[in-house]
């Protein structure tokens, strides 16, 4: 709302509420350091405490955790690109997931190839991503409407994939590398490959990601429009390109996430929802706008629920959201995020 | 601050007035709009307009819809048969079979498809000489919705039959509901919960399936006697359509002196069940799962993964039933369970029901939705040939012949008990070559799993504690 | 007209409603539209003062509303409460757990606040789902009676009806009347800019938290009425889609005025009972008429009516002669919103 209100007093007047956020926007490394720390020695803590308690499967929920962290984290550093550059919460993200695994599915029951249907889903996704973005620059500057935009978007794609795909649940097989399982060392149950293969495309993501902010032009460009888009603008950057771009990222992303999810996991209606606000919940507690907080999120959130769905199966669900409340109690803005909702 | 105010107060005026036009519009234009729409529901909600505002006028306390309705005429003239199952949300799959099982059973009766989607209805079909209209309304399997949905098709349509609903929860909600309107009959589709019938029945409620644990009947004694297992771990989907699965397996195979290691309750709405996995202890003899559609095949995809299947699974009726069995696979080969339909049962009404559904819905095979509502349905259908489409006393003698229907289904014969609950046949099964194979019939299945009633129904209802397994 | 005058025009409308619309509508327009409208709308208005006048976008009014509606089924079916003093204890819960939303989350604002109570909604909403001692779980509760009265029976539909438009006109004189208070005050204040607020001696933080007292107070009330209108109430009364569906309310609506929460309500309401009679696709028809009022309109169909009405005015002066009165004027622009 707030927005609205400034975009229509101020058309182009970003400048005066970004200035008033500085301080804070600039946090001194000693912070992040500080923070980084806690969190880390606050994560062993519970999860040495948890081994103890577990016994001999902890290396399994280990990686079950880093498993769901790499979902996560594939799903939430789009969402969180996104509104770190457009301002936009994109309620449509578990609907392009989903459509992104549908199509990859599609695609390997004519292909049989798994990395051509990613592929193929990964496009598709990010197209849909694009084209919603199209509309959504209409509705530039309103954050509400852009938002509620987006869930109208959601409506639509759930339903046209329940029209499309029917509502019979289904899966993805694993590329052939990836199919069957691992033994795991003083375990007697085994770990799946293709969930081994889904940590390590997130880890390779993630340093992609960082690499492209941090060493391409594309990249400085990117997180000036976080910082001052007014200003980078002026420069005769345009803007709409970036934002596109960020978009197409995002979708692809969620693309790629929808066809790991529909491999290990499985596709099927309202599963758009479910990985929605599991992105949310990452994207909060590490902080609007940060893909490094992104990062740090996940794995806490993935590790904090497979140990809580062992220990405590029933409550794991308040679990996960108890961190959530407990992050944002010691950070109102997330582990690592900054007063951007200030601004929008 | 006078002109906002002035302006506001406008505001609120114009929005009272527009709310009582609409309103007063959707009353009103009930039957003027439809005729744009199609031609065979023109009638049905017509009629129900007619009839629903000439009750309400005059009768300032509301009885949703009094007996008087259908009296005014000799006879009937036409009968509206409702039919609800989830047809949004994470169960439209299983709405599209359950539908195909309805509009079977009408096409038996002369009825031709208006169409190949799911709404699309059934017209011509007649019991009698008298014309039967069908209306399909979906919920999304949450209570709230399956009432709305269900008292529009009453209320609005004047559907005198309903047909369903498909969750165990909706079907409380709706029994509660119908229990007001003795008119009004209610043929269950799949809720499987024992309390639509086992406790404080409603008499205008029916049944022509087993429940949760009917369905679930027979295993835990195979499992001790026959496969030798004597402590198990279960693994279920936490509400109380899985503890109705669990808790039956559990009563007999604790009964024969068997014991339960681990009840591991997942929460609705996981995944992920590697971490639910890892719970289960190494050194049971076997695992029962129960849960449905999605998680069924998440489930059986990991522990398959995970552990090889080390350990021997049990399935639930149907987390193996043929609807997702093609989805599991060939991880699903051997699993035993015990369940209302098999592939094999060997009876020319299953043959014929198969090549039935087979020609009017190319690719459709014979699950638990689509047969379940198929006899719900015909049940009916039978009755109402029985009282010669004659419902003007208030259903009464339908309702009787209802409860007196035995015939022999495509899944065995079935009649009904003093609950209107019925009692049938069960199989046990093994999952062979992607479809399922009878390894033993379990004739005439009741609601208390053979246990004396009064003795069964005082345990309470089953929940995840309860039994409690010694 | 003076205002005194218009308040009570407004209200004879209002009465003149109450008696005809029973009247004009079958029994079933009655409850699964009308009611359901009213009691959605009770709900809906809390809401859009939230966002209209405090500028806080929640999504936890979901759990709120439901908080109100578990408190009044546990109470009775529970613990053998008097149906009326369960209903006390239930309207106190919606603003108490207004209060405790406020408080987790007022250190937060826009959209960020928005994910925050969304998480907050979706804690409540596995809270009443998991933990069954509370909440008996998935099932919840079922067969709720509503009480008596006056000598009234709730449980049929015109007493209902009576009693939610009643509880629809007090909760809209509710709002109007906060809006009015210094503390309205503070909450348009908190909405248009945050710093400056705190800067007149005001804390952000304690208007926060008071503004989810008083949507919490609407959601209470909706909450009793819902479990009158359901007889029930269970985890599926709360969930995520239930939340989606509050929103579609508000944004149909509009949250320039609160009051086009009802109209929001009607609207959605008569999509979900009507829509599948025309299409198969229900659910697309839904979205693409909610993406069409977000992209066609900035304030709902009740900026699209408060516009038509205002032209419709200026028209009749100028037919009768007059020069447009300055108040006129301004109609088709935001109202209560001080320009730049």
């Amino acid at each position: 709302m707030r927005a609205a209100t400034r975009h229509r007093s101020k058309p182009n007047g970003r400048a005066g509420t970004t200035q008033a956020q500085r301080p804070s926007g600039r946090r001194p490394t000693a912070e992040k350091r500080l923070v980084a720390g806690a969190v880390a020695a606050a994560l062993v803590i519970y999860i040495a405490y948890e081994s103890i308690q577990i016994g001999d499967r902890s290396l399994l929920v280990l990686l079950n955790g880093l498993t769901a962290a790499g979902l996560y984290f594939l799903l939430a550093s789009g969402f969180t690109l996104v509104f770190g550059l457009v301002r936009v919460t994109n309620l449509a993200h578990g609907g392009i997931y989903l459509i992104g695994g549908y199509i990859s599915l599609t695609a390997q029951r004519t292909t049989g190839n798994w990395l051509v249907s990613a592929t193929a889903g990964a496009v598709f996704a990010a197209a849909l991503s694009i084209a919603l973005y199209a509309v959504l620059r209409r509705l530039r500057g309103d954050g509400l409407r852009e938002t509620m935009f987006t869930l109208g978007a959601a409506i639509v794609i759930a339903d046209q994939v329940l029209a499309r795909w029917g509502g019979v649940p289904s899966d993805l097989d694993p590329p052939s590398l990836f199919n069957g399982s691992v033994g795991l060392p003083g375990s007697d149950l085994l770990y799946p490959k293709f969930r081994l293969a889904v940590v390590g495309l997130a880890v390779v993501v993630g340093l992609s990601l960082w690499a492209v902010m941090h060493r391409t032009r594309f990249g400085t460009t990117i997180r000036a429009s976080v910082d001052d888009r007014d200003m980078v603008s002026i420069l005769g950057i345009r803007v709409e390109l970036v934002f596109a771009a960020a978009f197409a990222i995002a979708g692809g992303l969620a693309g790629i996430a929808g066809a790991a999810g529909g491999t290990y996991l499985s596709l099927a209606q309202g599963e758009d929802n479910r990985v929605l606000l599991a992105s949310l919940i990452v994207v909060i507690a590490g902080g609007l706008g940060s893909i490094g907080g992104a990062a740090a999120a996940a794995v806490i959130v993935g590790l904090v629920e497979a140990f809580a769905q062992t220990h405590h199966p029933i409550l794991s669900v308040l679990m996960t959201f108890g961190t959530l409340v407990a992050i944002l109690a010691l950070r109102p803005h997330g582990l690592f995020g900054r007063r951007t909702d200030a601004r929008s | 601050m006078r002109t906002p105010k002035r302006r506001a107060l406008g505001r609120l005026l114009a929005v009272l007035t527009a709310a009582t036009l609409f309103a007063a519009g959707c009353g009103d234009n009930g039957d003027s709009a439809d005729p744009a729409e199609e031609p065979a529901a023109t009638a049905a909600s017509q009629d129900a307009a007619e009839t629903t505002e000439a009750d309400e006028a005059p009768e300032p306390d509301s009885e949703p819809e009094p007996t008087e309705t259908d009296a005014e005429g000799s006879g009937t003239d036409r009968i509206v048969i409702g039919a609800i199952s989830t047809l949004d949300g994470p169960f439209a799959a299983l709405g599209d079979f359950s539908m195909h099982g309805v509009k079977l059973a009408l096409l038996e009766y002369g009825g031709t498809l208006e169409g190949t989607a799911t709404r699309d209805g059934v017209t011509g079909a007649s019991v009698a000489g008298v014309p039967i209209e069908l209306v399909i309304e979906g919920s999304d399997a949450t209570p709230d919705v399956a009432v709305e949905a269900t008292r529009k098709m009453v209320e609005q349509d004047g559907a005198n039959i309903i047909v369903g609903p498909l969750s165990g929860d909706e079907g409380l909600a709706l029994k509660d509901y119908i229990r007001e309107l003795p008119h009004v009959t209610l043929v269950n589709g799949t809720s499987a919960s024992q309390d639509l019938t086992l406790r404080d029945p409603a008499a205008n409620v029916f049944r022509f399936g087993g429940d949760g644990a009917m369905w679930t009947f027979g295993v835990g004694t195979y499992a001790y006697e026959e496969l030798g297992h004597r402590r198990i771990a279960t693994v279920a989907e936490d509400y109380s359509y899985p503890y109705d699965q669990v808790g039956a397996v559990l009563t007999e195979f604790c009964a024969l002196g068997g014991s339960v290691a681990e009840r591991i309750w997942v929460p609705l709405g996981t995944q992920d069940y590697s971490s639910f996995i890892a719970q289960i202890p190494s050194d049971v003899d076997a695992v029962f799962f129960a849960m449905g559609g999605t998680d069924a095949i998440n489930f059986v995809k990991q522990y398959d993964e995970f552990t090889g299947q080390s350990i021997p699974l049990i399935a639930g009726p149907t987390a193996v039933d043929q609807s997702v069995l093609s989805e599991l696979g060939s991880r699903a080969e051997g699993l035993i369970s015990s369940g209302p339909v098999v592939d094999d049962a060997g009876l020319a009404e299953f043959d014929a029901f198969a090549e039935y559904l087979d020609s009017v819905f190319p690719g459709q095979t014979p699950n638990i939705f689509n047969v379940y509502y198929y006899v719900a349905t015909k049940s009916a259908l039978q009755a109402l040939e029985e009282v010669g489409g004659d419902i003007s006393d208030g259903s009464l003698a339908f309702q009787a012949a209802l409860a007196q229907q035995s015939w022999v289904t495509p899944i065995g014969p079935v009649t009904l008990d003093d609950n209107r609950q019925a009692v049938v046949d069960m199989y046990l099964r093994r999952v062979e070559s992607g479809a399922q194979r009878t390894i033993e019939t379990l004739p005439k299945v009741n609601a208390t799993l053979g246990f004396d009633r009064d003795e069964y129904v005082v345990q309470g209802s089953f929940s995840r504690e309860n039994p409690s397994c010694g | 007209m003076p205002a005194a005058s218009r308040t009570a025009a407004a209200l004879g409308v209002a009465a003149v409603s109450i008696v005809l619309v029973p009247m004009l509508v079958s029994d079933f327009v009655l409850l699964q539209i009308v009611i359901k409208s009213l009691w959605l709308g009770i709900v809906g208005a809390g809401l859009a003062f939230l966002i209209g006048q405090a500028g806080i976008l929640s999504l936890a009014q979901t759990a709120v509303f439901g908080a109100s509606g578990y408190v009044m089924a546990i109470l009775v079916l529970d613990h053998g409460w008097g149906t009326w003093w369960a209903v006390v204890a239930a309207l106190a819960a919606g603003p108490v757990a207004g209060l405790i939303v406020g408080v987790i989350s007022r250190r937060s604002s826009g959209l960020y606040l928005m994910m925050l109570t969304l998480a907050i909604g979706v804690f409540v909403f596995f809270f009443a789902q998991q933990y069954q001692p509370i909440t008996r779980g998935h099932t919840g509760f079922n067969g709720f009676d509503a009480p008596m009265l006056f000598g009234w029976d709730l449980n049929e539909r015109r007493p209902l009806f009576y009693a939610t438009a009643v509880a629809a006109l007090a909760v809209t004189a509710l709002l109007r009347y906060v809006a009015r208070t210094p503390a309205g005050l503070a909450f348009r204040g908190l909405r248009d800019n945050r710093h400056r607020l705190q800067a007149l001696g005001y804390s952000a933080e304690t208007t926060v938290v008071s503004a989810f007292v008083v949507a919490g107070a609407a959601a209470g009330l909706g909450g009793v009425i819902s479990v009158w209108y359901n007889g029930a109430i269970s985890p599926g009364s709360i969930d995520l889609t239930r939340t989606i569906e509050l929103l579609i309310v508000i944004v149909i609506g509009g949250t320039l005025r609160f009051e086009g929460a009802f109209l929001g309500a009607l609207a959605v309401t008569l999509l979900r009972n009507y829509a599948s009679d025309f299409t198969n696709r229900a659910e697309t028809l839904v979205g693409v008429a909610f993406m069409a009022v977000v992209l066609l309109t900035r304030h709902g169909l009740t900026g699209v009516l408060i516009g038509f009405l205002s032209r419709v005015r200026h028209a009749l002066r100028l037919v009768r002669g007059q020069r447009p009165a300055p108040d006129q004027e301004m109609a088709g622009r935001p109202v209560g919103r001080p320009g730049p």
